[in-house]
């Protein structure tokens, strides 16, 4: 439980300044204690002195009474002798010490000199001269004798005292250097204990300082401060983490519409171009069906004039074009059976084998199976091969060759187009790999293979590597398209 | 690091408050020690033992000679051992102590008899009527008396004497016995000693015994040794009755390179005596013992004191230490000389 700011500072001033009161009234204490033990050594003293003068001034009462038996003389002598049997214990216990016998001593003489004065009183009354004569004598023996025991005692008494007094002295030089360093060490504990008190109230203030230094410079991702401290500093420091806490909160939820926001842009900037890369390929197709039908009845026609005049070979180029434009006008889905794809491209072949018998190879290699279970975007495998013969084998001397391999590999449909022609540097195959769409001005002879790598593109998003260029100059190209058969291209037309 | 100095910081704030915390406390515990060490005045009655029951007067002659002392001490260990508190009180001539006692309220005395017979006879008397208890020591008074008395009988003394004689010195005997107001209680009784002596010894003594005597002066055996050895050749044996006549004689017989020409016979058992016997310088020393004439008196005084009656002799016993039995008796097992 945090307690107020008010109150411990209150609690932390009053144990400091109690303590240091303690301290200074226990050394005042021990001072007066000294003082008070000093008096009790020298009460003993006083007191026997008083006595001793007491039974030296009785003296002279009992000679006035004895010599005048004036009842003033009585009258005094019996208030003396009163004032001496008062300050008589009515006990004194036994002691080994002599000096406290040689006390007892002195009582027991007073009290048998008092006795002897009461007696000798009555010896007067009775007027029985010798008797109180004779124990005037006695008594004034006594007198002295007691006068010389108190002396005794005094003599005694300061000679003990003498013996004591430098150990007393001593142990009181001991007793204040003690009680010095109790003061000092309580000051200076208090002093610390009310700087700790503070220290408690001013860290978290630094602290905060601190953290409002880090905010200030933009970062919001500072510890929690944790105090331990009253409670109205533990409320600012609750206060000040909750608002760091809120603006971090606020930020994150800033950012994330923003992102937000920004996946809405690319999204809407992607529908934009896949928008004009159908109106290009819109523009393709118009251009590619420009009155097709009379370029295909005018080709029908050669054929029939070829087969009229014999001329085989002719006829066989002229039916493989009108196959070959057939297909292309037949076409109309983006997505279409592998065989549809294959038969143009044999046709496609069949003319290339005609006009480049003996410089130009070509080779399809595709299963059976696949032709009718698998599924392509239509017009990708001629351009490919379209560009191979156009540009892989430019200036050599060789024979070209073009294989063209499909085969399945798990749910992976692969299709290569390899050529062993003088290959595509490698800033060529980047540029044609990135995900761009060109200027239609830009548009050049490798415009179909770029048009086929940005349609595979379109169709497969979420497929980074749907195709694959690997060339090496003079060494030959390979293009591969991979197709993930269990994914569904984004347009199924 | 601005953290890690401030945590240093507090670090060493709250160490030091802890020292200092535990200095005042520290203090604190030595100053109310002190000062109850301080309070603590030794308290009255201090003496050890057992509780005191009685308050024993005891008066002795003023003198510090060991023979006193050693009986002070007796007398203070049955004090202890029997509860009983005993003040020492001079008893001299115009002292008032001893006077004034009858009015001092002790439960009981034990009197070393020294001042004049009447005045003391008179004065015992006096208490005896007050009913309080009283014991002699050392030696009785010359009449009958009614008081118990512990010490030594001087007339064994002297047989002691005798019989150190006869078993040394075997040539006729002439000797002198050399009494001391140091010793009063022999000085007292000079004449049972010398009957002793002439017990024992008989014919073998070639002349009566010369007394002397010496004062409180503690060089005074000096010069009357010197004058002995000087003036009365014939005397081959002298007999000391206290020690410290005893030392200071000796010590004239060995500065005058007499030793032998004279048979010294001591009084005591101080250690130069002793010494003086192993080196054949004494013939032999006399001991009494007065640690058990003070304890045999405090212990007679309250049998007396509770009962009322007790053994009125407590003979505490004389020995002859020669050359024979020093160690022995030294080692406090005594023998026969």
């Amino acid at each position: 439980m945090k307690t107020s700011l008010r109150y411990q500072l209150f609690l932390y001033v009053f144990i400091g300044l109690a303590i240091i009161l303690i301290s200074m009234s226990y050394s005042l204490y021990t001072s007066m204690r000294m003082q008070d033990m000093m008096d009790r050594q020298f009460e003993t003293e006083r007191f026997f002195q008083e006595l001793q003068q007491d039974v030296l001034d009785i003296q002279e009462p009992f000679l006035d009474f004895l010599s005048s038996r004036s009842s003033k003389a009585l009258s005094t002598l019996l208030m003396e002798s009163q004032k001496l049997r008062q300050v008589i214990p009515s006990t004194y216990p036994i002691h080994h010490d002599p000096v406290e016998l040689k006390k007892r001593e002195v009582f027991s003489l007073l009290t048998s000199y008092l006795d002897l004065m009461d007696e000798a009183i009555q010896f007067k009354r009775g007027r029985a001269i010798e008797e109180y004569t004779q124990l005037y004598e006695t008594m004034a023996n006594l007198n002295a004798y007691i006068s010389s025991q108190i002396d005794q005692i005094s003599l005694h008494g300061f000679r003990e005292q003498m013996s004591v007094y430098e150990g007393f002295v001593r142990t009181s030089r001991s007793l204040q250097f003690w009680n010095l360093i109790l003061v000092l060490s309580a000051f200076m504990f208090s002093i610390l204990l009310m700087l700790l008190s503070m220290k408690k109230i001013t860290d978290p203030m630094d602290q905060l300082s601190q953290m409002a230094g880090e905010l200030a410079g933009g970062n919001f991702s500072v510890e929690d401060i944790h105090v331990d401290s009253v409670e109205e500093v533990h409320q600012v420091v609750e206060a000040f983490n909750g608002m760091k806490n809120d603006i971090r909160q606020y930020i994150a939820e800033l950012t994330r519409q923003k992102e937000i926001e920004q996946h809405y842009m690319d999204e809407r900037l992607r529908n934009l171009k896949m928008e004009q890369l159908l109106k290009r390929m819109e523009l393709y197709t118009m251009q590619a069906q420009m009155n097709p039908h009379f370029l295909f009845n005018t080709i029908n026609t050669g054929v029939q004039l070829a087969i009229i005049e014999d001329a085989d070979k002719t006829a066989e180029f002229m039916e493989s074009l009108a196959e070959f434009l057939r297909h292309n006008m037949r076409e109309k889905k983006f997505i279409v059976p592998l065989r549809h794809e294959v038969d143009g491209l044999w046709a496609y072949i069949s003319i290339l084998r005609i006009r480049f018998p003996k410089t130009l190879e070509l080779n399809l290699d595709v299963g059976e199976e696949l032709l009718d279970t698998c599924s392509i975007p239509s017009m990708v495998l001629q351009p490919l091969v379209e560009n191979s013969v156009i540009h892989a084998f430019k200036g050599m001397d060789r024979k070209g060759l073009i294989d063209v391999v499909i085969s399945r590999e798990a749910h992976l449909l692969k299709c290569v187009v390899r050529d062993n022609g003088i290959g595509i540097p490698p800033e060529k195959a980047s540029s044609l790999l990135r995900h761009t769409t060109r200027e239609p001005e830009y548009s050049s002879k490798v415009m179909g293979l770029e048009n086929v790598i940005q349609r595979l593109y379109f169709f497969y998003p979420n497929q980074e590597d749907i195709i694959i260029i690997a060339s090496e100059p003079g060494a030959g190209t390979e293009v591969t398209i991979t197709i993930d058969t269990r994914e569904e291209p984004c347009i199924q037309l | 690091m601005f953290d890690t100095r401030m945590i240093n910081v507090k670090g060493i704030m709250k160490a030091a408050a802890l020292c200092f915390g535990l200095l005042f406390l520290v203090a604190l515990y030595i100053s109310v020690m002190t000062l109850i060490s301080l309070s603590e005045t030794p308290s009255p009655g201090d003496g050890g033992g057992v509780q005191p029951m009685y308050h024993f007067a005891v008066f002795l002659p003023d003198n510090t000679y060991t023979f006193f002392n050693e009986l002070k001490q007796g007398a203070q260990d049955a004090g202890r051992e029997f509860g009983c508190a005993l003040s020492f009180h001079p008893i001299r001539e115009g002292s008032l102590d001893f006077p004034m006692a009858l009015y001092s309220g002790f439960d009981g005395m034990i009197v070393y008899p020294y001042l004049d017979e009447h005045l003391m006879r008179e004065i015992l008397n006096e208490i005896n009527r007050q009913d309080v208890p009283i014991v002699l020591v050392e030696h009785d008074l010359q009449d009958e008396s009614p008081w118990p008395f512990v010490g030594t009988n001087n007339f064994d003394v002297g047989k002691k004497i005798g019989e150190l004689i006869s078993q040394y010195h075997k040539t006729p005997v002439e000797m002198a016995v050399v009494y001391s107001d140091k010793s009063p209680g022999i000085y007292a009784e000079r004449e049972l000693v010398e009957m002793g002596i002439n017990a024992h010894l008989g014919d073998r003594l070639a002349a009566p015994i010369t007394s002397k005597k010496t004062d409180l002066n503690p060089l005074d055996a000096e010069l009357l040794m010197y004058h002995l050895l000087r003036d009365e050749p014939n005397i081959n044996t002298v007999v000391f009755t206290d020690s410290n006549d005893t030392l200071a004689a000796t010590q004239v017989v060995i500065d005058m390179n007499l030793v032998g020409s004279v048979q010294i016979i001591g009084f005591g058992t101080e250690e130069p005596i002793l010494e003086y016997i192993e080196k054949h310088i004494l013939l032999g020393t006399i001991a009494e013992d007065p640690r058990q004439i003070g304890y045999n008196s405090v212990k007679a005084l309250k049998e007396l004191k509770e009962k009322g009656h007790t053994p009125s002799y407590v003979d505490t016993g004389v020995q002859a230490v020669t050359r024979r039995n020093v160690s022995q008796f030294r080692n406090g097992i005594g023998g026969q000389p």
